[in-house]
Formats: structure tokens, sequence, C-alpha cells
């Protein structure tokens, strides 16, 4: 590299605007996927991290940076905004690791709901108007994304997308608008026209039988 | 018109069978869980709306202050974030820029770094299990909200006590620009260990009628007296420093070197306070007459603004410190020039250092 660049230089890949940190090294914060863990190890990791061992928040992070970064850059469509939550969001797990209790659900679940939760924060506090909701709602022709694209390309996600896909239209319209636009219930009763109650009604009927329908899933693979 | 119970109001009710009954098979043909039919259930709580994080904040606190004390609601909740959590599974892809994540793993190990430092400096005879608990909630809130957490559980046991005393060691992400973080925290501990040894010699020999007796000592109180203040007085500063490189609003820039040598810098930018923090080593001095500038390129400019320059000391290290208005997220570029003495209103030398901002 030229030493003698100077902030005046030619553009190009010797001038400032074409520096970038080198990502060619083979890291594992560099892998798009999880990297293969399983739940049990997630839970030794976590309670490494509750013993104040931050090389295993590295570790985590290596596993679920990216899955978390994909979900939160879908619901806030920015890239800058879903960083500073994935970086939010390990922070929030190295402060609270020693509050985890395995028993309300896996480490992922954990994760992932520390992760949406600052993301809607962040979502909300944007004020959106509803025009940009409108500008969102545009997008939910398909509602539910093309499985070829799906995080976790296996079986489970569509499995899991089957599943939403057997719910009246209604219900997982509701359920898709909530989770992956973000709006709350009257945000969505009010685009939508409709009772909050309606609703309501709506998303608990889908959960629950999304609930069924998944609980019946993992008996059945058991 | 959806088959819904339609209601008017905000109470949940449920609805019949049929479309959005609930007696459908699981897609693995398998029999449903126990839930018992919806037309049975009065639910007090919008547990699905609050796993999906769909309520308005009063519904949302009481919900949660239900789940801290109702095992029942608790469980209903848990099991409604698992349902949610399967939902990510349908999130599209997204790459995650891999410079970024790099720094943003980097930040997080090193403030992990930075609070175990802390935590056992303020902290030495601490018992294990409350070492690393974290703050206790106020009140419930969903988890990961900017509100206090509702997780109440205590530290677990798993929390040993072996654990929580490994040796710190700080994970370079990328050993070439090794986080200096532990260092300087550890010079801080060092420098209180000197405050705290000066001042305690200072008071005894106050207290000593021998000492008070002679001009020498008192001469040597004085001159102790003045270190100490100016020991203070850096604590003070390195106490600041700390708590501008590890706050939230923090990012840093790692700055790559354009000389043969393997000098490294690093900036701390506080995008609260507006702080920018660069530390440099292995610097090789500047041509004689000349001295290193500091520039910042905000997004939607290219004209670099100068916020100081500097000389490295013998070691060849340096640290920069300047205050500069800047939005968040509007850094684009960093870079060191080589340049006359005095610095100069726009870059005119060798690039010497430079950096993405973000």
């Amino acid at each position: 590299m030229n030493p003698r660049t100077t902030l005046h230089g030619p553009p190009g890949r010797r001038g400032v605007d074409s520096l970038a940190m080198n990502p060619s090294r083979q890291d594992p914060a560099y892998t798009t996927r999880p990297t293969i863990a399983t739940p049990s190890d997630d839970l030794s990791v976590v309670r490494r991290i509750a013993g104040g061992d931050e090389s295993a928040l590295a570790a985590l992070y290596d596993r679920w940076a990216q899955p978390v970064y994909s979900v939160v850059a879908h619901l806030l469509k920015d890239a800058d905004g879903a960083e500073d939550v994935v970086e939010e969001t390990f922070w929030q797990i190295w402060q609270r690791a020693s509050s985890y209790d395995a028993s309300r659900g896996t480490v992922r679940t954990w994760i992932l709901t520390i992760a949406r939760s600052s993301a809607l924060d962040r979502l909300r506090s944007r004020k959106r108007n509803r025009e940009d909701i409108a500008a969102d709602l545009t997008l939910l022709r398909d509602p539910t994304p093309d499985p070829a694209q799906y995080i976790e390309d296996d079986e489970r996600s569509h499995l899991v997308h089957a599943a939403l896909q057997e719910l009246p239209e209604e219900q997982r319209r509701a359920l898709d608008l909530a989770y992956f636009r973000g709006l709350s219930q009257s945000e969505i009763a009010e685009f939508l026209g409709e009772p909050l109650g309606t609703i309501k009604t709506r998303m608990r009927l889908g959960m629950q039988k999304l609930r069924d329908k998944l609980i019946g899933l993992r008996e059945s693979r058991a | 018109m959806s088959n819904d119970n339609e209601m008017d109001n905000g109470n949940t009710h449920d609805g019949s069978a049929g479309d959005d009954g609930v007696h459908d098979q699981p897609i693995s043909g398998e029999p449903v869980s126990p839930t018992p039919p919806l037309e049975e259930v009065e639910p007090a709580f919008d547990v699905a709306g609050a796993a999906l994080g769909a309520l308005g904040p009063h519904e949302e606190a009481d919900l949660y202050t239900a789940a801290s004390t109702d095992p029942a609601v608790s469980a209903e909740l848990a099991a409604m974030e698992a349902v949610v959590a399967e939902l990510a599974r349908l999130a599209p892809a997204q790459p995650m820029n891999r410079g970024r994540s790099a720094g943003i793993r980097s930040r997080l190990v090193a403030r992990a770094a930075a609070t175990n430092v802390g935590r056992r400096a303020s902290a030495p005879s601490a018992t294990a299990e409350g070492e690393h608990a974290p703050a206790r909630p106020v009140r419930p809130a969903r988890p990961g909200s900017s509100q206090p957490p509702r997780h109440q559980a205590p530290p677990p046991s798993h929390a040993s006590a072996s654990a929580r005393h490994t040796p710190i060691h700080v994970i370079p992400f990328e050993p070439r620009t090794r986080l200096p973080m532990a260092r300087i925290v550890g010079s801080l501990a060092i420098a209180a260990a000197v405050v705290l040894a000066a001042f305690g010699i200072y008071s005894w020999r106050q207290r000593s009628p021998a000492g008070s007796a002679s001009t020498a000592s008192a001469m040597q109180d004085s001159t102790l007296e003045a270190q100490v203040a100016q020991l203070r007085v850096s604590v003070a500063q390195k106490d600041s420093l700390i708590a501008a490189l590890t706050g939230m609003h923090t990012r840093v820039i790692d700055l790559m070197s354009f000389a043969d040598a393997a000098p490294m810098a690093r900036m701390f930018w506080d995008q609260k306070k507006q702080m920018f923090i660069m530390y440099a080593s292995n610097v090789k001095p500047p041509a004689h007459g000349k001295v290193y500038q500091v520039w910042l390129i905000a997004r939607g400019t290219t004209t670099p603004v100068s916020v100081g320059t500097f000389m490295p000391d013998s070691t060849g290290s340096a640290v920069v410190s300047a205050k500069h208005p800047m939005e968040p997220g509007t850094l684009r570029r960093v870079a060191v020039t080589e340049e006359p003495e005095g610095g100069m209103p726009s870059p005119t030398g060798p690039v010497m250092f430079a950096g993405v901002g973000r």
C-alpha cells in the first residue's frame, strides 16, 4: 500500500475512501451461519458468561450474532440500527447472564427475545406515521418470506412456515404485522380498520394454534 | 370478514371453531397438546400479545407484573415466547458486514473485560455469589427493552466461584490491533494504588510527632501532598477516559497503518458526549518540524475537520482526545496525516493512518 497517499489523493484502492478493514481473514465472527452447537453447548456458554468469562461472550457472539442480526435487520430495515441492536443484545446478555433461567426456555429463545425486544424499542422510537406503516405493508403481499431465504434453511424452518400457512388468513396477517413489522395491536387495529378486540383475538388464536402445531411437531420428532 | 369473535373493546375473548377453531391436528399428524378448548378460556392477560411485543405499555407492565408473581402466567408467557422464537426462523438471512461485526465483537469483549477489572478492583473481597449479579430490576419489563429486566431469578448455582475468578483475558479480535483496554485499566488500578499509598504515608506523617517536628519532614509532607493532589487529578482524568471508552454510546474505529512498521491506532468515539479519544502505539516520530494531525470526515462531505495534533512519546505511544460535535452514525472516515508543526487547516501531508467510521 502506498505510504504517501494523501486525503486529497485520487480515488481508488489507495485513497482514503477505499480503505476498509480487511475482511479476508477467516474468523468465526465472519461466518454468516451459526456454528454447529447444541442447546447444551449454549447453556454451558451462558453459564461461563455468568461467571464473568468474556471469552464465552465472544463464543456466544460467534454463534448467534448473525441470526440475531437477520431477525432485527428484517424488522428494522436498517443495517446500522440492526448492528446497534446486536451489540446491545449481547451486552445485555453479558449483564444478565446470571439471571437466565433455563427452565423458562432455551438460550436461543432467550437471546431472540432480548434482541427482538430491543429492536421493537428502537422501531417504535422512530415514531412511524401511517404512511411509513403503509409503505411497510406494501411488502406484505406475500406475508411470509420465500422459504429459500430463511436464516436457518433447515427442515424445521419449512415446517414452521407450513404451520403458519395453515392459519386462517386473518390470524396469519395479524401475527405477520406484529412479528415481522413490529406493529402493536393498536396500530394493527387502526391500520386494518378493525376493532382492537378483534385483533387481540386473532393474535391469541393464531399463537395458540401455532403453539399447538409446533408442540405436535416437536413431539412427533422426539 | 373473519371468523373471530369480534369485540369492540380491548378485552380478549375466544372464538368458536371454524377457520379460527383450535381443533386442528398438528401438521405432524400427532394429537395436539392438552390445551383446553378456547371457549373455556377467559384469559385475564394477553400473553400472546405480550410475547409478540404488541401490547400497549400499561397492559404490558401489568402482564409482566403478573408473570413475576404467578407461575401459570409465567409458564404461559415462556411457551408463547418459544413460539415467537420459532417465527424467527422465517426471517430471511441477511449477512452482517464482517468488518462491523468484528468491531462489535471486539468492543463487547473489551467492555466485558473492563467490567471484570472494575468489579475486581472495586470489590476484591466480594463473595462469589454477589460478584456478577446484575442490577436488580425495579419493575418488570420486557426482556431486552430499555426498561429494567423482568427476570428475577437469583444467580444460578452453576455460576461457580472458580469460574467467577477466571483470570482476565481480553480476546483480541485482531492481534495486530490488540485493544489496550486491560492495560489502561490496569494502569488506572496502579495509579489508584499509588495515590492510596502516598496518601497513607502522608496521613501517617501528619500524625507523627517526630515528623511534624522537623523541617525536613515538613518539606517532605508538602512534596507528598503535592504528589497526592497530582495523582488524584491523574486518576480522575483516567476515570473519565475509562468511562468514555466503555460507554454504551462509544464506537471504536480501527485505523490502519500506511507505514512499513506495525504501528496501530484505535479511536473511541463516545457519540453521546461527542468525545473522541485515539490511542496510538509503535508510532515513529514525525519528520523534523512536523507533527501528526487527526482528521474526521463526516458523511455527506469530503472536507476533513481537524481535531488536533500530536507527537508520540519516546515509546511511540500517543493519546489524543478531543471534543467535536458530530451526529451519531455520521462519522465516515478518520485519518492521521503528517503536517507542519502547529497543524494545517486542511490535510497536505501523507496519510499515516486511516479508519472507517460507522
